[in-house]
């Protein structure tokens, strides 16, 4: 979003707050009430109250409580994120819509960049990557996987930290671990270094039986694997 | 390409061993498989199905060599191949993992057993339990089986991996050796079935049942 965008949205916020204390006597309804926070409703604008206290007036369109202390905030359109502790915006007004996938927000721009915000760890994931992709689907998988191109990276979920791995074309939802497919088409379990755990790998699949199955649950595709990562329901 | 060329398991009386044999007519089959082939890999050409006819030849031979200082026994699957170079012994020790701790012996038919416990390490005497001594170790192998395999695996012996491992493969050597007619081809669909029920590929398979010739009447 330009300056000339942020100047204007600040126009109308201005705006909307002289108007709002103009009709000081329009009673406010409460519309919802979540994470302590209640959301309130005077004419067609939305606002929160926190302990009895108006903590953002109500002059939005659209306002959803992501955590106990963030919430989106949305004017003519577009989206910002709103820490309530720190009583200010967290990001620019430069988000044009968002989506709600497991326990993560994605909040999309208007030049095709992204934000995800993780409501469980409250932090917003590193793009510094620039992915295409991010797996958001599985919340319950140790790493995220991501993708960039044809490539594969993988985002510890708990400290949102990034691993490249070499040349990885193929990455599984797997509750531990990080488990990639490289272009010769064999599987291997990678450490946070980038190397092949082999020892680990042959120690799960024997916990398994034999053959261990990997999922990957955006792009509907499953392989069971040996002790040696071949890729065996071909 | 398999279907295509591989006919199902049987026994090559003249060459003393079970394989997957090749169909007659290759050039046929080259003629009849190439658009399809080409359509997804471009640069196949003939050169390329000689080559796989050459390794499928030779089944016992494909594998990749995974080289490994140092393996215990309770890391090694039943059904796993492993190949032990030992000093003064110019032929390398296949064995195929049939139980906890006990392994036969590819080229001889004969079992060993070493224990659960056991370690296969290079630069050590390699010991049975009953103090046997084949050799000192040089350097220690797994076999992986190779793509062929894989792919003879998946069209003769089907989803064998959605099976667990079983805990002893003996069964399947003991069905071979038991049979009152080994060279004959009417059991093999039974040895299929059961590489299928037990959960192997046809490289421990073929191990397995080549190992059996050894010890026929």
């Amino acid at each position: 979003m330009g300056v000339k965008g942020g100047e204007i949205i600040q126009e109308i916020i201005n705006h909307r707050l002289k108007y709002d204390s103009e009709i000081f006597f329009v009673d406010t309804k409460i519309v919802s009430t979540e994470f302590n926070m209640t959301i309130i409703k005077k004419k067609q604008y939305y606002g929160v109250l926190l302990n009895s206290e108006i903590v953002i007036p109500p002059i939005y369109d659209e306002i959803v409580v992501l955590t106990h202390s963030i919430v989106a905030i949305k004017i003519k359109n577009r989206i910002s994120l709103y820490n309530i502790s720190r009583k200010k915006t967290i990001t620019d007004f430069s988000y044009i819509s968002m989506e709600h996938i497991g326990s993560y927000w994605k909040f999309n721009n208007d030049s095709g960049s992204f934000l995800i915000f993780d409501t469980i760890g409250e932090k917003f994931f590193n793009n510094k990557g620039r992915y295409d992709e991010y797996n958001l689907r599985c919340d319950h998988t140790e790493y995220c996987w991501v993708r960039r191109g044809r490539f594969f990276d993988f985002i510890h979920r708990g400290t949102g930290k990034s691993f490249s791995l070499p040349g990885i074309v193929m990455a599984y939802d797997t509750e531990i671990g990080m488990f990639g497919k490289n272009e010769n088409g064999t599987i291997s379990l990678f450490e946070e270094s980038g190397i092949e755990n082999v020892i680990r790998l042959r120690q799960m699949i024997c916990e398994a039986g034999g053959y261990l199955t990997l999922t990957n649950y955006t792009y509907n595709i499953q392989h069971v694997i040996d002790v040696y990562g071949n890729i065996l329901n071909i | 390409m398999i279907k295509e060329c591989c006919r199902s398991l049987s026994y090559n009386d003249e060459e003393r061993q079970f394989t997957f044999p090749l169909n007659p007519c290759l050039s046929h089959i080259w003629n009849k498989v190439k658009k399809d082939i080409k359509s997804i890999d471009p640069d196949f050409h003939l050169n390329d199905f000689n080559q796989l006819l050459t390794r499928l030849c030779d089944l016992h031979n494909q594998y990749s060599r995974i080289e490994t200082k140092c393996i215990a026994d309770i890391f090694i699957l039943p059904g796993e191949v492993l190949e032990l170079s030992l000093v003064d012994d110019p032929n390398p020790l296949r064995m195929v993992k049939m139980k906890k701790g006990q392994y036969l012996n590819v080229n001889t038919g004969r079992g060993y057993s070493f224990g659960d416990k056991y370690k296969f390490r290079d630069n050590y005497i390699l010991e049975t339990s009953e103090g046997y001594i084949l050799g000192s170790v040089k350097s220690t192998a797994l076999l992986s089986p190779s793509c062929e395999h894989i792919a003879l695996s998946k069209v003769y012996i089907g989803d064998y991996y959605r099976n667990k491992i079983s805990d002893s493969l003996w069964p399947i050597f003991e069905m071979v050796v038991n049979n009152t007619n080994p060279r004959c081809n009417a059991r093999i669909p039974e040895y299929l079935l059961m590489a299928r029920k037990m959960g192997i590929n046809s490289f421990s398979l073929l191990n397995i049942l080549n190992a059996s010739t050894h010890v026929w009447g």
